[in-house]
C-alpha cells in the first residue's frame, strides 16, 4: 500500500516580484507606445529624461566612489583620459576630413576606444576580486580588425548597446542590495528581447517614416537609429526598437535604480564618500549636485527653444556618460 | 537670458551639425584599411595563441 505524501505548499512570495512586474510592465508600456508613436514618443521621452537621467546617474556614481582613490589611482586615470579624450575627439572627426577619410578617423577612435576598454578591463584583473584578463587583447585585436573593415558598426552597436549597459547595472545593483530579486529580475528582463521581437514582427514591412529631408526631425531621429547603415529595415522599426530601449534606459536610472540602489535622498549629502572627507569636499559635491541641476533646467529650456537642435547637440556630448558608465561597471564587476 | 540660450543653442548646433553622427555608411574600404584589418587580425592570433599557451602552462605548473 503506497502513502501519497502531499508536497508542502510554497506559501512564501517570490522574491521580487513586485518589482520584476513592474520592470516588465513598464517596458511592455514602452514597446507598446514606441510601436505606435515612435517618432512622438522619442521627441517626449528625450525631452523629460535626457537632463534627469544623467542627474541622477551622476548622483549614484557619485554614491558609490570611494572617498579616497588609494591604490585605485591608475585606473582612474586611465578612465578619466579616456572618457575625456574620446568624448572630446569623436564630434571633431567629421572636421577633420582633411587629413583623412572620415571612415579612416572613425576607425581610428574606434581602435582607441576598444584598447581603452581592454586596458581598462586589464587593470580590473589585477585588482580584487581578480580573474585572467588575458583574453581582453586578442579580443580587442579582433574588434579592431572588424572596424577597420567597416568602422560605422560599432558605433551603430554602441547606439543599440548603451541602453542596455543601465539594465546590466541594474543587476550588479541587486547583487548588492537584493541579492534574493536578482532571479525573478533576470526573468523579467527577456521581456526586453520579445518585445523587440514583437516589434519587429509588427513594423519590419511597415513603409518608412515620412520625412526625407536631412534637416526634417524625423529624418535625423531615423538616423540615429540607423536608418543610414540599415537601408532595407523599415525607419518605423528602427525607430520604435531605438525609442524602446531608450525609454527602458530612462526608467532603470531614474527610477528603478534609485529605487533599489539609493541609501537616503539624492540631495542628502552623508551617502556620498567623498562629501564626508571634509567641509570642503562637501562643498564641492554640494555645488556639483546644484550645477547638475542647473544643467537639467537649461536643457528643458533649450529643448523649448529650440528642439532639433538642442537634441544634436545632446546626443553629441551625451557621449561623455555613455563612455563613464564602462568604467563604473567594470569596478561593480 | 532666453535670447542669450537661442543664440547659445544656434552656435553650439551649428558646431556640431557636421559632425552628425554617425556618418554616411562607406563604400568599399580601401587597400590601407583592409591593411590594418588583417594586422589587427594578425595581432588576434598571436595574442590568442600567447594566452592559451599561457593558460596551459599555468595549469600545467
Amino acid at each position: 500500500m503506497s502513502i501519497a505524501v502531499a508536497s508542502p505548499v510554497r506559501t512564501a512570495a517570490v522574491p521580487g516580484l513586485a518589482f520584476a512586474l513592474s520592470f516588465a510592465g513598464i517596458a511592455m508600456a514602452a514597446a507598446v507606445v514606441s510601436g505606435l508613436l515612435p517618432v512622438e514618443f522619442s521627441i517626449l521621452i528625450v525631452y523629460l529624461f535626457a537632463g534627469p537621467h544623467n542627474w541622477m546617474e551622476a548622483r549614484y556614481i557619485l554614491g558609490r566612489l570611494p572617498a579616497r582613490i588609494g591604490k585605485l589611482h591608475g585606473f582612474f586615470l586611465v578612465s578619466a583620459a579616456g572618457i575625456v579624450g574620446l568624448a572630446a575627439t569623436y564630434p571633431a572627426l567629421a572636421r577633420l576630413n582633411a587629413l583623412a577619410p572620415v571612415s579612416t578617423l572613425l576607425a581610428l577612435w574606434d581602435t582607441a576606444f576598444l584598447f581603452w576598454i581592454a586596458a581598462l578591463v586589464q587593470m580590473r584583473a589585477n585588482t580584487n576580486p581578480r580573474f585572467d584578463g588575458g583574453w581582453v587583447w586578442p579580443a580587442a585585436c579582433l574588434l579592431t580588425a572588424g572596424v577597420w573593415l567597416n568602422p560605422v558598426v560599432l558605433n551603430f552597436a554602441l547606439v543599440y548597446l548603451h541602453p542596455v549597459l543601465a539594465l546590466v547595472l541594474l543587476d550588479r545593483e541587486l547583487s548588492r542590495s537584493h541579492p534574493a530579486w536578482r532571479f525573478t529580475y533576470r526573468l523579467a528582463v527577456l521581456i526586453v528581447p520579445a518585445c523587440l521581437g514583437v516589434l519587429w514582427w509588427q513594423l519590419a514591412n511597415e513603409p518608412d517614416l515620412p520625412g526625407s529631408d536631412p534637416l526634417n526631425l524625423t529624418f535625423r531621429i531615423a538616423d540615429h537609429a540607423g536608418a543610414r547603415l540599415l537601408e532595407d529595415v523599415s525607419t518605423h522599426f528602427l525607430v520604435a526598437a531605438h525609442t524602446f530601449l531608450e525609454m527602458v534606459h530612462y526608467a532603470a536610472w531614474v527610477v528603478l535604480i534609485p529605487l533599489v540602489g539609493m541609501r537616503s535622498w539624492p540631495w542628502e549629502l552623508r551617502t556620498i564618500p567623498a562629501a564626508r572627507r571634509s567641509a570642503s569636499w562637501a562643498r564641492i559635491v554640494k555645488w556639483l549636485l546644484l550645477a547638475g541641476v542647473g544643467l537639467v533646467l537649461i536643457l528643458w529650456l533649450c529643448f523649448g527653444l529650440d528642439y532639433a537642435t538642442t537634441r544634436e547637440v545632446y546626443f553629441n556630448i551625451a557621449l561623455l556618460h555613455v563612455l563613464a558608465e564602462i568604467p563604473f561597471l567594470l569596478r561593480m564587476v | 537670458m532666453r535670447a542669450a540660450l537661442a543664440v547659445l543653442v544656434m552656435l553650439a548646433g551649428a558646431s556640431v551639425a557636421r559632425a552628425d553622427l554617425p556618418p554616411p555608411p562607406p563604400p568599399p574600404p580601401p587597400p590601407a584599411q583592409i591593411g590594418f584589418a588583417a594586422l589587427a587580425f594578425a595581432g588576434f592570433l598571436v595574442l590568442a595563441g600567447v594566452w592559451l599557451l599561457r593558460r596551459r602552462v599555468k595549469t600545467a605548473a
